[in-house]
């Protein structure tokens, strides 16, 4: 391959190349726009940070206030929990769905890894009906119901917000170690058993050995998610007793201010909280998840018989499922239905009213089209810019090819508060360009998040295809272009499919950055849904969150389908 | 069909050059291989001639078109080279049906669907896939996705058919069969052919004439019986058939042949070798396995050895015999098969003695 990689740069002027052409004019065109909405943000916030007479004072300003300290000492506390338990879950979740003979164990690994697609601030607020103080439904089945003595477990408190964001991590950690599991030769295991070792010694000796890795690569990325996770703490810590305070929700305070001092120190914490992004190649990596997407899985693995514990795992996964995952949807959909939350649960107090009064509303209109808009356009967006940067690092022979992978991740490592803050900076006045307010600054974030995942996606197709078949289609009459729309594309369609949904369905309920970028016009239903939770209509707010699940599984269930299984969760 | 000329060809990625001044000429109609082991620069410079490599220095010119010249700023892009090429992979499309594929290069150049399809049935009559047409290639065994990349290379009458290791996919009896089968195609459609390779009977089976490549270097061109009678290096002899290389000082020498004493054998080993080399120098000598025969009743002039490992092939025995301390191996008729542990006094028919120079074998 580096051979290829340095063939076109021995001095070969393009216009002789066949690379001037239309071929090289998409590629320049797609090295812009990553250079402009991936790069440009978050080089402008590191530089708007250290601005000033003395570069460091934003820095110190910030270090000055101590509930700046307390957010840090938040983020991190709820980061090491939520890590904890998403490691703590996923370990054995994984291994069980992945090498025993659980029943149903390939439905269950989808089912568990659920919250890897479903946003987790929908999840809080779902939790918000089962555990708030004296009203959630779980508390009062257990003190009126259950006649226990009051038991105040309220989900408003700092417990809370990590246990929610650990459940929601949990796939992280679940689909490293099972797909580590599946990458072990049956035949080590089984050399071992030949050895001598019972199963628990193999697995002990053997198996954790070589998915301890995983697992830990997993938990970081929990760590880091965590620590840019805006919509659980947003929707949780402040109704907490003491109030739960984050990085995250420290910066959006700061831009609420709207002042200039205030958003020095927004960009000053930005960019503090902008290190996580230097932990999440190691974290890449090491959970195996830059290599998920090949999608290819050994056959001939013979899985670990449970025995008598069988049923035992089967009502622990079940147990798992309902309490994290299934509890608090069923909530959102059972609460959007009651016409009355105080009046209970009865078949009279059943109705649709909410969804009516709801989607009656003209704004609830204007942000389904924009969602649906936002995220069908950063979908084709990143798709088509995606695969095309893919394209030139698989094909291009660029010397420089190595850079775009990196550049790529850039905006999908860092997290969603900093990389709008960035976008801020980026398009409202800079080079006479104003996108404050309109679709387009939501576009521009959506779309550079999560490129990264278009463009894997689109690599991993690549890589599957041998560059004979489009050299093949060369020698027989087709220019570069046309060997690329006519072999390359139709032979990797399944991922460009695989690649759309993927962006679109983590866009369509986004809510991290388009909190911080939407206006009067350009409500999504993230951001409605938050303004109702908080402010007015708890009711409406669950119907949302329906609207976005539903939306969200379909869409799942679509890329499953059309894949075959291999993608999707 | 068209010639081909590639002049002083050269690749070099920063200062590692793959090819290196290849100059040659190749006939209208001929069927040429490059043959030398992985890494000699073989399919580079097939890459070269395809036009999916650009060289660094040199020119290519096919059918008195320069198509490659980067000191003149000629580059001819693949798609304008009018060649047919079959990968090694065959690079099947897998979303066309094999008769699609094989039409391609048609519909590139706006010939109507109609006659695509009928020329695309007619080269797969030819290949022996009459009637596949609508199959899908994954459908097809290793063989016949072959013949459809040959199809689909010939379509459309190529200037030059260019072949990279089309046949080391697969198994050997197909392998020969389809040796064959390229070869007579070839004649009855006189395409000019370059047939890359790193197998020495493929080359010798299918070749008007072979190019022995080593190290990005053209190491001797010639009909495949000339570079097994005469082999310019010690590197060719080795590489196009089986060899004994021994060896041994020069006693006398002639102006085409000389006479050598071996070294490191038991008996009184002398032979006569074609080549001149001084007397007085060591040489090396390369005799070929069936040069090798039994002597009995002779003494002088003969090689003794113990016989260690006989293997029946049919047709001959492949025997090995250990002399000194050397190991010397030999084909012999297959009625004329020694026993395990015999003795045998052996004398060659023919050698070639070679110069040693800076070692280079």
């Amino acid at each position: 391959m580096s051979n290829r990689m340095r063939h076109q740069t021995a001095g070969i002027k393009p216009s002789r190349s066949g690379w001037a052409s239309p071929a090289a004019l998409v590629g320049a065109v797609a090295v812009g726009l990553l250079l402009y909405f991936c790069v440009l943000p978050l080089a402008l916030l590191v530089k708007h940070s250290f601005q000033g007479g003395d570069p460091f004072a934003s820095y110190r300003l910030v270090a000055s206030r101590a509930a700046n300290w307390s957010a840090l000492k938040g983020t991190l506390t709820v980061a090491s929990g939520a890590a904890a338990i998403a490691f703590l879950l996923g370990v054995p979740l994984g291994w069980l769905v992945a090498a025993t003979d659980l029943p149903g164990a390939r439905s269950w690994r989808s089912l568990l890894a659920l919250p890897y697609v479903v946003p987790a601030y929908i999840g809080a607020v779902g939790w918000t009906y089962l555990l708030s103080d004296r009203a959630g439904w779980l508390n009062r089945l257990l003190t009126e119901g259950l006649g226990a003595p009051a038991l105040p477990v309220s989900i408003y408190s700092l417990e809370g917000i990590i246990f929610i964001e650990g459940v929601f991590f949990s796939p992280f950690v679940l689909m490293a170690v099972a797909e580590a599991v599946e990458r072990i030769d049956p035949a080590l295991e089984e050399a071992a058993r030949v050895s001598g070792a019972g199963p628990v010694r193999v697995w002990l000796d053997v198996t954790w050995p070589m998915v301890r890795r995983a697992a830990l690569g997993g938990a970081l990325l929990a760590f880091l998610g965590t620590c840019a996770s805006y919509g659980v703490p947003a929707v949780l810590g402040p109704s907490a007793r003491p109030p739960v305070s984050v990085l995250t929700t420290r910066i959006k305070g700061y831009i609420d201010l709207h002042t200039t001092g205030g958003f020095r120190q927004a960009t000053a914490l930005s960019a503090v909280l902008l290190l996580a992004a230097l932990a999440f190649p190691l974290a890449e990596r090491t959970s195996g998840s830059d290599s998920r997407s090949a999608g290819s899985r050994p056959a001939g693995r013979k899985p670990v018989a449970l025995g008598r514990w069988r049923t035992a795992a089967l009502a622990g996964v079940g147990a798992v499922f309902g309490l994290t995952t299934f509890l608090p949807i069923l909530a959102l959909l059972i609460s959007s239905l009651m016409e009355n939350v105080g009046r209970g649960f009865s078949w009279e107090n059943l109705s649709l009213v909410h969804y009516w009064v709801v989607l009656r509303r003209p704004e609830a209109g204007l942000a389904l089209r924009n969602s649906f808009l936002l995220a069908a356009s950063a979908a084709t967006l990143a798709v088509g810019v995606g695969g095309t940067l893919a394209l030139m690092q698989a094909r291009g022979g660029l010397r420089w090819g190595w850079v775009l992978t990196p550049l790529a991740w850039l905006p999908y490592a860092a997290p969603g508060t900093v990389l709008a803050i960035g976008a801020i900076l980026a398009y409202t006045g800079a080079w006479g360009i104003n996108l404050y307010g309109t679709l387009w600054m939501l576009l521009a974030a959506y779309a550079a998040k999560y490129l990264a995942l278009a463009y894997r996606m689109a690599a991993a197709g690549i890589e599957q295809v041998h560059p004979s078949m489009e050299e093949a289609a060369r020698i027989s009459g087709a220019s570069r272009l046309r060997s690329i729309l006519e072999v390359l594309v139709p032979m990797v369609r399944g991922h460009l499919v695989a690649a759309w949904f993927l962006v679109f369905m983590p866009s369509f309920g986004e809510l991290t950055m388009s909190i911080l970028l939407f206006g009067p016009d350009t409500p999504t239903l993230g951001t409605m849904l938050f303004e109702l939770q908080s402010y007015e209509d708890p009711s409406a707010a669950s119907v949302l969150a329906v609207l976005i699940v539903a939306v969200i599984l379909l869409s799942n269930a679509l890329v499953r389908r059309l894949s075959g299984g291999r993608y999707g969760i | 069909m068209s010639t081909l000329e590639l002049r002083a060809l050269g690749r070099s990625y920063g200062t590692h050059a793959v090819v290196t001044g290849f100059d040659q000429k190749i006939a209208s109609g001929e069927f040429v291989s490059f043959l030398g082991p992985s890494g000699c620069g073989k399919t580079t410079t097939l890459r070269m001639i395809a036009g999916l490599d650009e060289p660094t220095s040199g020119e290519v010119e096919i059918g008195g078109r320069l198509v490659s010249a980067p000191a003149r700023g000629v580059f001819v892009a693949p798609e304008e080279r009018r060649l047919g090429m079959v990968f090694q992979s065959y690079a099947l499309w897998p979303h066309m049906t094999v008769g699609e594929n094989v039409g391609y290069p048609l519909k590139l150049r706006g010939v109507s669907r109609q006659e695509r399809d009928a020329a695309a049935a007619r080269m797969l009559e030819l290949v022996h896939l009459g009637g596949l047409g609508g199959r899908q290639p994954h459908q097809l065994s290793g063989g016949q996705q072959q013949r459809v990349a040959l199809a689909r290379a010939l379509v459309m009458e190529p200037e030059v058919l260019l072949l990279d290791e089309p046949l080391s996919n697969l198994d050997a009896q197909l392998r020969e069969e389809l040796r064959f089968e390229i070869k007579d195609l070839q004649r009855r459609l006189g395409v000019t052919v370059v047939f890359v390779t790193h197998d020495q009977s493929e080359a010798m089976a299918m070749s008007d004439r072979i190019i022995v490549m080593r190290e990005g270097r053209i190491r001797q061109v010639g009909p495949p019986a000339e570079l097994y009678g005469h082999p310019a290096d010690l590197f060719v002899a080795g590489f196009l058939g089986l060899a004994n290389v021994l060896e041994g000082v020069v006693e006398s020498s002639g102006s085409e042949s000389c006479r050598v004493r071996l070294s490191g054998l038991a008996g009184q080993p002398v032979v006569d070798c074609r080549g001149a080399v001084a007397a007085g120098t060591r040489a090396d000598i390369v005799i070929r396995p069936e040069h090798f025969e039994v002597a009995p009743g002779e003494t002088t002039g003969l090689v003794s050895g113990k016989v260690t490992r006989v293997t029946f092939l049919g047709d001959r025995v492949d025997c090995r015999v250990a002399s000194g301390g050397a190991e010397l191996r030999l084909a012999l008729a297959a009625g004329s098969a020694p026993c395990l542990g015999d003795t045998l006094a052996l004398r060659a028919r023919d050698a070639v003695a070679f110069a040693q120079g800076p070692r280079n074998g």
